[in-house]
């Protein structure tokens, strides 16, 4: 919705035509300027995101973002090569606005108008930013997929260098490969564990650890859930959570949880790793630690979304008795023996994870080195 | 929340049921679910040159009109 705030900003530049909302600082709270740049994005990194387009669809009573929401159609319509959209919504835009002086290249680049003079330096380098030649990534990726033919160590090293080479510019885009990766060894029965052991080494423990959890969510979802609970634990170490996040984390969990029977080994698992966790809860919130006193992991688990205010996601139990969880005892699954086990990332064996449980009377310190 | 939920928002990439944005968040980025896919995410990246370089591109370009 247009607001106050953001008609303020336009009053400052002057002219509404003139409104930059990637230009205005200390607006970037502002509904209206997020949802502008949110599909602006959307239609420049390639990464599909229809919902970022219907809100700025809905964006009303914002005319100084109308020069922006023609642009971004135009950027979407080039993309597509939808050439007459591009046509249509470039012509609607005032050459003389902030978005209308992209109007040429826009049109150059499209091939519909060639500059009739030399670009200046900017147009050159963004003519040359986006019109880069990709023939190598595309050619990479053909790779990629051409490797699962031949051997599954062959995947998992070409996998692993593009994910690192991807990384570098375009983390989202990496992330999203290494989860295609972790499905195609579950696919085609690779032993995923070098893959695992590259993603902890390149996005780390914490960030390692979410995607490993990801990937396992449906095929193994116990170790999957031994793994959100570390890396959860792991940013609390690193302090790098915030309340809403540590609570949205602990939901997961709790839901993960919920479709073990009462009756699953993993529960012992846990109750141990959830131990550990309520500790780093308490120290890192400075809450009380009563989550020792609860007896069972679910009740911990509450109790730990109680302490730091989060209980507006009621569990509802009972929608997920038939899914896969329950049914595979821990350590049966490839993931279990292979990649989770022997490496830092799940130790779902109850006795590699008695190891890491946290007895009162040891340092936090001495338990951090033994849990990572 | 439902196990369910929780799947179809990683692999869909939206919020499903009682899910928040805060969940998807730490359910995201979704999977890529076939090669083909694969190659235009990544072929695409690299063309539109990254998250957020366009609005940089575009900052940058704006300073000297």
């Amino acid at each position: 919705m247009y607001t106050a705030r953001s008609a303020e900003a336009v009053s400052k530049n002057n002219n509404p035509l003139n409104f930059n909302p990637f230009r205005t600082g200390g607006i970037d709270e502002d509904p209206s300027v997020t949802i502008v740049s949110d599909a602006f994005e959307a239609v420049t990194n390639g990464m599909h995101n229809p919902e970022a387009m219907i809100r700025l669809e809905k964006l009303e009573k914002a005319e100084s973002f109308d020069q922006w929401k023609l642009l971004i159609r135009a950027v979407d319509a080039f993309y597509s090569q939808d050439f007459q959209t591009l046509e249509d919504c470039l012509e609607k835009i005032p050459s003389d606005s902030l978005a209308g002086s992209l109007k040429p290249v826009l049109y150059h680049m499209s091939g519909q108008k060639q500059l009739n003079r030399k670009p200046t330096f900017n147009e050159e380098k963004l003519i040359k930013r986006v019109t880069e030649d990709s023939r190598f990534l595309v050619s990479a990726a053909a790779q990629l997929t051409e490797s699962i033919e031949y051997s599954g160590d062959l995947f998992i090293e070409t996998a692993s260098l593009l994910i690192k080479e991807i990384k570098v510019n375009n983390p989202e885009a990496s992330e999203r490969l290494a989860l295609w990766c972790f499905s195609v060894c579950f696919e085609y029965s690779f032993d995923e564990e070098p893959l695992a052991d590259n993603v902890l080494m390149l996005y780390g423990q914490a960030e390692g650890l979410r995607l490993i959890a990801l990937s396992l969510m449906e095929e193994d979802p116990e170790s999957s859930l031994i793994c959100f609970t570390r890396a959860l634990i792991k940013r609390l170490i690193d302090k790098s959570i915030e309340k809403d996040e540590a609570g949205a984390w602990l939901d997961i969990i709790d839901t993960l949880m919920t479709a073990c029977p009462p009756s699953n080994p993993i529960l012992v698992d846990m109750s141990e790793l959830l131990s550990m966790l309520g500790t780093e809860l308490s120290l890192y919130f400075s809450i009380g630690n009563g989550m020792e006193l609860s007896s069972s992991p679910h009740e911990k688990l509450k109790n730990m979304k109680r302490s730091i205010g989060f209980m507006k996601q009621p569990l509802k139990p009972g929608a997920i008795g038939n899914t896969a969880i329950g049914n595979t005892a821990i350590g049966n699954t490839a993931i279990g023996n292979t990649a989770i086990g022997n490496t830092a990332i799940g130790k779902t064996s109850r006795q590699k994870t008695a190891s890491t449980a946290a007895p009162e009377n040891k340092s936090r310190e001495a338990v951090q080195l033994e849990l990572f | 929340m439902n196990y369910d939920d929780l799947i179809k928002t990683y692999k869909n990439g939206t919020v499903t049921g009682e899910l928040t944005p805060v969940h998807l968040k730490i359910l995201s980025p979704r999977p890529l679910e076939r090669a083909e896919e694969l190659e235009n995410v990544i072929s695409s990246r690299f063309r539109y040159t990254g998250p957020g370089k366009w609005a940089k591109i575009v900052r940058d370009y704006a300073k000297n009109v």
